[in-house]
């Protein structure tokens, strides 16, 4: 099917090659998004780079130095060498332990200063391209796959693939700097000495680059054996937790959890053998060169072609740069092992946003729907089919019909939140796809079927949030609350149970929802079934206010219930997506058709 | 102290009974690299005075050579170790650890009462202990035995080269660290005191970036205009959690710095010393440069890692203490009585409750009873305590005074099985598992949950098998999004399928709260025209909002501050006027519109 929606699903469905482009614009990413502290990381790692080999010449300096010191003479210049020697390793070691440098930093560390930092930036960001991408999307499964990826894997501060990323990074760059200072000086020494240590690592390479491969291989085949065990575990401590006591139905749900982490388990191991051997391997190897260029050395002293005080500082040359090249090629690849993760990130972070650009609507003065159709992206079904439809200024509409017949989806449509796939919207006689739709959003109130409950804030804050963009004016806020008939908790009561708040009943968050958008208080107000947890009472008075409103605020409404829908101007009857009956109540039940049949279902039960 | 030896004894006990050959290993490979830090002091030494030697033409190369040999095995020897103790062991490990204790932690929640999920003290010490106990656990071993043991070795052997050139010399070698190490101790307790308060503030930006990726709010939130606000507030509140931490580390650092400087400033002393004696002919050269060598790297690795695991220890047991306090977690208690009542009439008998940790009642001296075989609707306002009761007759929580009695008993003298057999409930937040269809219907009874055609039953008594057959594999299809091929199905259809869950394994109880809120005006009728067919020979309790279902019930209780104000048939309560004949009529009116009733 080749409609407007055929591009938004091409876009979902594009996936990056994994490359090094990618690769090199996360890091472009997270370094401006954290410039500060990450030039103060670098910093240090390259300063790091240079106090070692410092500290190996010092060290040889001492040897000599004392070597050379018969009885009697003066000790002082050997104790300032130890000294600085002191001084020097300090600065090192404290660098070193505080940066994490090996990757295995623990809570002390002032890593976890930059990783908390990262974690805010990065969030915050990411969060952001969320709330700007084009929220038609949002109609996809697969955004939440792609979201929870992505999320899964970036943002975080400690585990996330920005640090590792950026640690990788600075490695890289510092340890370039020592392993070329270095090898000069050992060149100095011997050129095949600095030949060998230099050659030595190069395995290193090959074997992080499978190691990493195998481990990469490993998540992406098993991240829904994951995903299943993290979902069992969740589920047990979760509200469903209710039933599972009532009906005893742990062992079945711990057993599936079992099952697969069990699983799981025998596959890990299988991993950890692999990488084990490998690691064996390649640490073997560059030991063995790196001792095996010790021995050399001390061969060349031993013949006399090396001082004690050149052997002492060679050893510990040796050692850094053996140390420094190959944590320099393991960071490489795994630097370069992260490309897979940054095509993904930029899979999310690449999707077309929604402008605020576009024709203004301006208030509301009619909508019109000729010939409209929707389905959703990848799907195949059109569920609104041809609507017909005009709705003008100060109307109050009631939408009915059974489930699945296409009214909410219509709604949407009506708020921007999705764009038609065919057919042809209005509003004030600008099409839908020209206006601007964050001036849409602008100019309504809605409820939603599912409304929002914003846990970790309190009464009052769940309802300013219909209306952030002017100061908050706690008086309307009153008088929303009052409007929506909530009552029984006080508005300072911080919500959500499990950080010590209180929870409210479903009916109780239905008028929070109701109170938010008569906080916002547009002229335009679309609500999609705000009240079926409401008591009757609650009901009758909420839909009642929302009747009496002012001439001109149009109201567009979609109920389940008839009684609701009768209290109604106009109502429009939808049934296989299209526009079934539309007239008002009296005329409707005297057309004796699927309106009459609803009501008649429904009013049966109140016949006594 | 006593706590170390009983966690460690825990964690050893898990090892040994899985992987006894792992402990082994483990004090094994330690051992022996601890062994090979003191050794190569000495081969250190051997190999320069002796290459000195060599190069002088005192002795020839061949005498020298085991001697190099010796270096060799020395250096490459505890690289090797550690490699197999990171890459095995401690993986391994990890792996018996967490299968070890997440089955633990998982099979506590089966016996744990279910008030302890509603409650934030109780929630705090779940989250603590699923967050960190198997982390701690990998911490403490095999890292920290294992590093204790090889740096006790390393230590003792060097130290003792020390001991042999001045008796003295060891002492001022161990007493700073031994100062450094208290404070450590003192000051690493503070700081994981301090983070241990940073939970809250945790859980609140985590739920808020909960919400900012959840697509239903991410809509309303674009609805509203209220994305950046929403971020602001995530990015503040994460923030004021990192700049509390900053303040704290950076408060901290001084004086961790000030107490790291002690073994330090005893570091460059004791070389300092070292370099007197030589300079007294007292050690020869190889000597000075082995152990000033040892002094800056091997015993003060060694002895560091003493500081190390004194400092991470206090935050590690700490969460072992979480992983008791969950396992002390309050758990369910049965009765005896383990024959199903034939008699199942409900009574409530001054029944008093208070959500644990909240001042407000819910419940006051609520009292009906409801007759074995009757059909009962419960009517109230919202936030009135129906959900609460339904809760309380369940079990998941207790009454604080009077009693709920079945079939004439209290509810508590009922064995575990049969409580599990009794009631067949629909909650308002009915559980949607991602499971396949036969299953998430299934589970209403365990015995059955093979029995394709008690399924099959239930699914037709729900009407599930309308949408089911349209399902691509019926019964098999996987439902929920959670995993890829799951089958999102809608509101009132998940709402079916919670229907057909009670009607599993013939419950004599059925509890329906509010089953219809997200049916269609169709489907609730039909659900209200076969409810009698449902409930024919159980007692039912019908809780709703839509007083037209009042009609398929024989009685009315109506619940209004935690209280039962009316109850009767819907005749004699229309009749009686007061809050159900308001309700009903505010609900009617809409109905006998200018006169006419369909």
């Amino acid at each position: 099917m080749i409609d407007r929606t055929t591009r938004l699903e091409q876009n979902i469905e594009h996936e990056n090659k994994p490359s090094i482009k990618h690769l090199f614009r996360l890091w472009v990413f997270v370094f401006s998004s954290t410039k500060v502290i990450s030039s103060i990381y670098l910093g240090l790692f390259i300063v790091l780079s240079f106090l070692r080999p410092t500290l190996a010449f010092l060290w040889g300096k001492y040897i000599t130095t004392v070597k050379g010191y018969t009885k009697g003479h003066n000790l002082l210049p050997a104790v300032f060498l130890l000294i600085g020697y002191f001084i020097i390793s300090f600065a090192a070691d404290l660098i070193e332990s505080y940066m994490a440098a090996n990757g295995d930093g623990d809570l002390e560390q002032l890593d976890l200063v930059q990783a908390n930092r990262q974690q805010e930036l990065m969030h915050s960001k990411m969060f952001k391209k969320l709330s700007r991408v084009s929220s038609e999307y949002f109609e996809i499964a697969k955004l939440n796959d792609k979201t929870e990826q992505v999320f899964n894997f970036a943002g975080d501060g400690w585990g996330g693939v920005n640090r590792q990323v950026m640690l990788n990074s600075y490695i890289v760059i510092a340890k370039i700097v020592s392993v070329l200072s270095i090898a000069a000086s050992l060149f100095v020494f011997n050129p095949w000495l600095c030949l060998i240590v230099l050659i030595a690592p190069l395995p290193t390479l090959w074997t992080t680059t499978i190691g990493e491969k195998l481990r990469f291989k490993f998540v992406r085949k098993n991240t829904k054996l994951v995903r299943r065990i993290d979902y069992f575990q969740s589920l047990m401590l979760s509200s469903a937790s209710k039933e599972m006591k009532t009906l005893g139905l742990y062992d079945f749900f711990y057993n599936k959890w079992k099952t697969h982490a069990d699983e799981y388990t025998m596959k890990e191991k299988k991993l950890i053998r692999n990488q084990t051997a490998i690691e064996m391997a390649n640490s073997f190897l560059v030991n063995s060169a790196n001792v095996g260029s010790m021995v050399f050395a001390i061969t060349l002293f031993t013949t006399g072609q090396l001082s004690l005080g050149e052997l002492g500082a060679a050893i510990s040359l040796v050692g850094t740069l053996m140390n420094d090249s190959s944590q320099l090629l393991s960071s490489i690849a795994s630097f370069l092992s992260k490309k897979n993760n940054a095509a993904q990130f930029f899979d999310l972070m690449d999707l077309p946003e929604q402008k605020d650009e576009g024709k203004a609507m301006g208030t509301f003065d009619v909508l019109r729907a000729k010939g409209l159709k929707y389905r959703y992206p990848l799907t195949g079904r059109y569920v609104l089919n041809g609507i017909d439809l005009t709705i003008k200024k100060g109307e109050k509409v009631a939408f009915v019909g059974e489930n699945g017949e296409g009214k909410t989806t219509f709604v949407k449509l009506i708020t921007g939140l999705i764009q038609p796939s065919d057919g042809e919207l209005t509003i004030n006689g600008t099409s839908a796809g020209e206006l601007n739709p964050i001036d849409r959003y602008r100019n309504q109130s809605t409820v939603m079927q599912n409304p929002s409950r914003y846990f970790t804030f309190t009464v009052r804050d769940n309802v300013y949030l219909g209306d952030t963009m002017r100061a908050r004016d706690e008086g309307a806020i009153d008088a929303a609350l009052k409007f929506a008939g909530f009552e029984g908790q006080d508005g300072d009561e911080m919500l959500g149970k499990d950080i010590g708040g209180i929870d409210l009943s479903g009916g109780q968050w239905q008028k929070l929802a109701i109170a938010r958008a008569a906080y916002r208080n547009r002229d335009f107000i679309i609500l999609d079934e705000p009240t079926s947890n409401l008591d009757p009472l609650a009901e009758a008075e909420v839909f009642q206010k929302y009747i009496e409103l002012a001439e001109d605020k149009t109201v567009i409404f979609v109920t389940h219930r008839i009684s609701v829908a009768a209290l109604a101007d106009r109502i429009v009857v939808f049934k296989g997506g299209k526009v079934l009956q539309d007239g008002t109540h009296e005329e409707l039940i005297a057309q004796d058709g699927e309106y009459s049949r609803l009501y008649k279902e429904q009013a049966k039960w109140y016949n006594r | 102290m006593r706590r170390i030896v009983k966690v460690y004894r825990n964690l050893l006990g898990i090892m040994y009974s899985e992987r006894p050959f792992i402990i082994f290993l483990t004090i094994v490979t330690a051992m022996l690299s601890g062994a090979s830090n003191p050794i190569f002091v000495w081969v250190n030494r051997q190999v320069l005075n002796l290459g000195m030697d060599v190069a002088a033409g005192k002795i020839a190369f061949s005498e020298y050579m085991p001697y190099l040999v010796l270096f060799v095995a020395c250096a490459l020897l505890p690289q090797l170790f550690s490699m197999l103790l990171w890459t095995y062991i401690d993986p391994a490990c990890e792996l018996i650890l967490r299968t070890a204790y997440k089955g633990r932690m998982m099979q506590k929640l089966k016996r744990m009462r279910y008030e302890h999920l509603e409650s934030q003290a109780s929630m705090e010490i779940i989250d603590k202990a699923y967050d960190r106990a198997e982390i701690a656990a990998q911490h403490l071993f095999p890292k920290y035995m294992c590093n204790a043991i090889t740096s006790f070795v390393a230590v003792a052997g060097i130290l003792y080269q020390f001991g042999v050139v001045r008796w003295w010399l060891p002492i001022t070698l161990i007493a700073p660290f031994v100062l450094e190490t208290y404070l450590s101790y003192i000051n690493h307790f503070n700081i994981y005191e301090e983070m241990e308060t940073y939970w809250k503030r945790e859980r609140e930006y985590e739920i808020l970036g909960d919400m900012l990726k959840s697509r239903e709010y991410v809509k309303e939130n674009r609805l509203f205009g209220s994305s950046d606000f929403l971020i602001n507030t995530y990015k503040s509140r994460l923030n004021g959690r990192n700049r509390e931490y900053e303040r704290y580390y950076f408060m901290y650092l001084k004086k961790h710095f000030t107490s790291q400087n002690i073994s330090r400033f005893a570091q460059i002393g004791n070389v300092l010393l070292l370099l007197w004696i030589y300079s007294q002919g007292g050690i020869d050269i190889g000597q000075l440069i082995a152990l000033t060598l040892s002094i800056f790297t091997s015993l003060w690795n060694s002895l560091r890692e003493y500081t190390y695991i004194f400092q991470g220890t206090g935050y590690h047991i700490k969460a072992f203490e979480y992983y008791e306090k969950y396992f002390n977690l309050s758990e369910d208690s049965y009765g005896k009585m383990d024959e199903m009542p034939e008699d199942t009439s409900i009574e409530f008998d001054n029944v008093c409750f208070t959500y644990p940790g909240t001042d407000k009642q819910i419940l006051h001296n609520l009292s009906f009873t409801i007759k074995s075989g009757e059909k009962v609707s419960i009517v109230g306002e919202n936030g009135e305590g129906k959900t609460t009761m339904v809760k309380l007759l369940l079990g998941l929580f207790q009454p604080d005074s009077g009693q709920i009695r079945v079939g004439g008993r209290p509810l508590s003298d009922y064995s575990q099985s049969v409580r599990e057999r009794l009631f067949g409930p629909v909650f308002q937040d009915f559980a949607k598992y991602s499971i396949s269809l036969n299953e998430n219907i299934g589970v209403g009874d365990m015995d059955k949950i093979n029995d394709k055609f008690a399924i099959d039953a239930a699914m037709k008594k729900a009407k599930v098998d309308v949408f089911a057959s349209k399902l691509a594999e019926g019964g098999d299809t996987l439902l929920g999004r959670d995993f890829e091929g799951g089958v999102d199905i809608s509101g009132g259809q998940w709402q079916r399928v919670a229907i057909a869950r009670a009607f599993m394994g013939d419950k004599p109880i059925l509890i329906l709260d509010e089953p219809t809120s997200q049916l269609d005006p169709m489907a609730e009728s039909e659900l209200y025209s076969e409810f009698a067919e449902m409930s024919a020979g159980k007692t039912a309790i019908f809780i709703t909002h839509r007083l037209g279902s009042t009609m398929i019930t024989e009685r009315i209780l109506v619940i209004s501050g935690g209280k039962v104000v009316q109850s009767g048939s819907h005749a004699e309560l229309m009749a009686q006027g007061g809050l159900y004949a308001d309700m009903f009529n505010s609900q009617k009116q809409w109905y006998v519109k200018n006169g006419e009733v369909a």
